[in-house]
């Protein structure tokens, strides 16, 4: 198990190496560069230009750059001398190790175009609102999602499971932005009950995730959650329609699947009682691959609600990554990518790893 | 289908059905399939011969003729309605707009599809140093999460210039073959150690030839499957990031280009701008899936069925 466990580390690590490479390439292949403002100055000499370039290290070659960029290297010595630290140990280790603290590997993610803060800053700001509202949708949907499923697959072939099928097939095949779309149009502006979008009353919170905000939510916290929820209404809705179909009907089929196998059978030809027959023979086999599924869920968590947050302003991480898009916010842009695929990396060895858990067949 | 089995056809009893008729036929024998084909049918109906009927031609800018600044509804002149500040015909947009939209999406999906499958063939069969170095490629374009990376592209291409559609269409094809490749290459795996192959193998038949005419034939089933997803992701794909303005620029208008801005005007009351362009996504996108489970269904019977 541990040699499996490791050998998927390994395999993560050099994943997200090439990912690095590949976003770092994204980037490089991008109009503009840090020269661009000066671009239309006609006092701007060409000695001056190459004096900044080499200011910013962009004299070297690109694969120095990127190693730089990295933290695999020094960012005052050349050549093969550039990946030893001044501890005498490789500069790609932790800071306290290696005594380098520049690159994205000891954590410096750099400044945001756009204003000058730091990316990791906004980052972290942006990601709690996206985590409030992808958890709850996540929750809800895998929630609903085993209950209907379960449901659907006892019942299968009945009325109730021909309507929930066709209900969750249809709203899944919408596209986000539209069933996004919809909700607002039908619940916010037609019948007036839910905010249209944003995550606090303007009116009556500052925005959310600043210090005065904090402030007005600990005068009245049953307000601030109130609001908070009346707002999470409809991107919540959003995301668990489109989402649940698919995990319920994973669910439902297993459930089929285990309802005849051998052991179930077994269970109820001794006569213990149906509830019980189900609860403890059918649903433990049915539900072990949904389980090793929930490690694809923690992308979800950071990423996981572009659309949604876009459509509902809602000022999270997928609005974040809009902005910098739309701002060429290239330094932003990069962390948010790198940021995106750890998360991927890191979800998929969950699930492999609970996988190799639950099934011990897949260590061979 | 029942019909059928219980009568069973003479001449089959002497001439094996070939898959592909067979998969046809149950194709045909479902619901979901002939009715997402005709759902599919009638839109594709309506962007040929719609244009014909329409008044309008999708470049001419109107003059607003009066002092409106928000759109009109539905009208006998204008049957979906007039975008607000335009005052364009929404009509003309979604007509001339489908046919962009089904564009990029079969040939994103060909391309995709055709890119995956060559390198799900080629590592599957060639295996060895190739193969690793073609899966572990995989592995690293599927670890940056696709919508990321696709608005980025997008936006990149469309920054250095480019907001046609084959902008949009590469974008899609570079960051979409991952799925296809991986897919083809498990088949081709499986494949490689059946006797049919090795007996070909023994006769001396060219690797190219075996991999072109003997595998790739019974490889193709979850590739036929993947082909409507494939065309459905890359329709919806592109109308949110037209809506969002990274990818097909106004001047040739898709059905997500034409909902730029449409948002704001929702809330006054502007519901056709947004109705008529997203009841053709939805359909579309509603079609190509019950095309493909069908597909699914009838292709790979043994397979898990929803």
């Amino acid at each position: 198990m541990i040699k499996f466990a490791l050998r998927r580390i390994a395999l993560g690590i050099m994943i997200m190496v090439g990912s690095s490479v590949l976003i770092y390439a994204l980037i490089l292949a991008a109009p503009g560069g840090p020269e661009q403002k000066f671009a239309e100055n006609p006092k701007y000499t060409a000695e001056q230009k190459a004096g900044y370039l080499k200011s910013l290290g962009l004299d070297k070659p690109v694969p120095v750059q990127y190693c730089r960029w990295l933290g695999a290297c020094r960012r005052d010595k050349d050549g093969l001398d550039a990946l030893i630290g001044p501890t005498g140990l490789p500069v790609f280790l932790p800071t306290p190790l290696s005594g380098i603290n520049t690159g994205i590997l000891h954590g410096e993610l750099g400044y945001s175009y756009a204003n000058g803060e730091g990316v990791g800053d906004s980052i972290a700001q942006a990601a709690l609102p996206t985590l409030i509202l992808a958890g709850l949708s996540i929750v809800i949907w895998l929630t609903l999602a085993v209950i209907l499923g379960v449901w659907t697959g006892l019942k299968s072939g009945s009325k109730f499971d021909n309507t929930v099928t066709t209900f969750t097939y249809v709203t899944s095949t919408f596209p986000t932005f539209i069933l996004g779309f919809m909700l607002i149009w039908i619940f916010a502006v037609t019948l007036g009950w839910t905010p249209v979008s944003g995550m606090t009353d303007a009116r009556q919170f500052p925005a959310f995730g600043s210090e005065l905000y904090w402030q007005y939510f600990g005068l009245d916290p049953a307000a601030a959650l109130i609001d908070l929820a009346r707002h999470l209404i409809l991107p919540v809705s959003t995301l668990v329609l489109i989402s649940v179909a698919g995990d319920s009907r994973y669910v439902r089929a297993s459930v089929i699947d285990s309802m005849s196998m051998e052991h179930v059978r077994t269970a109820r030809a001794k006569g213990l009682p149906y509830r019980r027959v189900i609860i403890r023979h059918a649903l433990r086999t049915a539900l072990v691959p949904f389980a090793t599924n929930l490690g694809l869920a923690f992308p979800f968590l950071f990423g996981g609600a572009l659309i949604t947050e876009t459509i509902f302003s809602w000022p999270g991480v997928g609005r974040l990554t809009l902005l910098a898009t739309n701002g060429l916010d290239y330094p932003m842009l990069m962390a948010i990518l790198l940021i995106a695929s750890l998360m991927v990396v890191i979800g998929n060895l969950i699930s492999d790893l609970l996988y190799a858990i639950l099934d011990p067949r897949v260590r061979l | 289908m029942k019909k059928r089995a219980a009568q069973p056809d003479a001449r089959a009893v002497h001439r094996a059905e070939s898959p592909w008729r067979q998969a046809r036929r149950r194709f045909f024998a479902g619901r979901q399939g002939p009715l997402g084909l005709a759902i599919i049918g009638v839109i594709f109906a309506f962007i040929l011969i719609g244009p014909i009927f329409a008044p309008f031609n999708y470049s001419d800018i109107p003059n607003p003729s009066e002092d409106v600044f928000l759109g009109r509804g539905p009208s006998f002149e204008h049957i979906f309605g007039e975008t607000a500040q335009l005052q364009l015909d929404v009509y003309t947009l979604v007509v001339n707009g489908g046919r962009s939209s089904l564009l990029i999406g079969f040939v994103s999906a060909i391309g995709s599809i055709a890119i995956g499958t060559l390198i799900g063939i080629v590592a599957g069969y060639f295996g060895g140093r190739l193969d690793s170095f073609l899966m572990r490629l995989t592995d690293v374009f599927l670890a940056i999460p696709s919508l990321f990376v696709i608005i980025v592209g997008a936006r990149i291409l469309s920054a250095l210039g480019g907001t046609g559609l084959q902008t949009i269409v590469i974008v899609f094809v570079v960051f979409g073959w991952m799925g296809i490749a991986r897919l083809v290459r498990g088949q081709v795996l499986a494949l490689r150690e059946m006797e049919f192959i090795e007996a070909a193998r023994a006769l001396g038949v060219r690797p190219i030839r075996i991999a072109l005419r003997h595998v790739l034939p019974n490889a193709i089933g979850p590739v036929v499957v993947s082909f409507p997803f494939a065309v459905g992701g890359a329709i919806i794909g592109e109308a949110f990031i037209s809506y969002l303005g990274f990818g097909v620029s106004a001047l040739t208008p898709t059905w997500g280009n034409m909902l730029t801005n449409a948002e704001d005007f929702l809330l006054q009351g502007n519901w056709w701008w947004l109705f008529f362009p997203g009841l053709f996504i939805v359909m579309t996108s509603l079609s190509v899936n019950m095309i493909g489970d069908a597909l699914r269904d009838s292709l790979e019977p043994e397979g898990r069925r929803s």
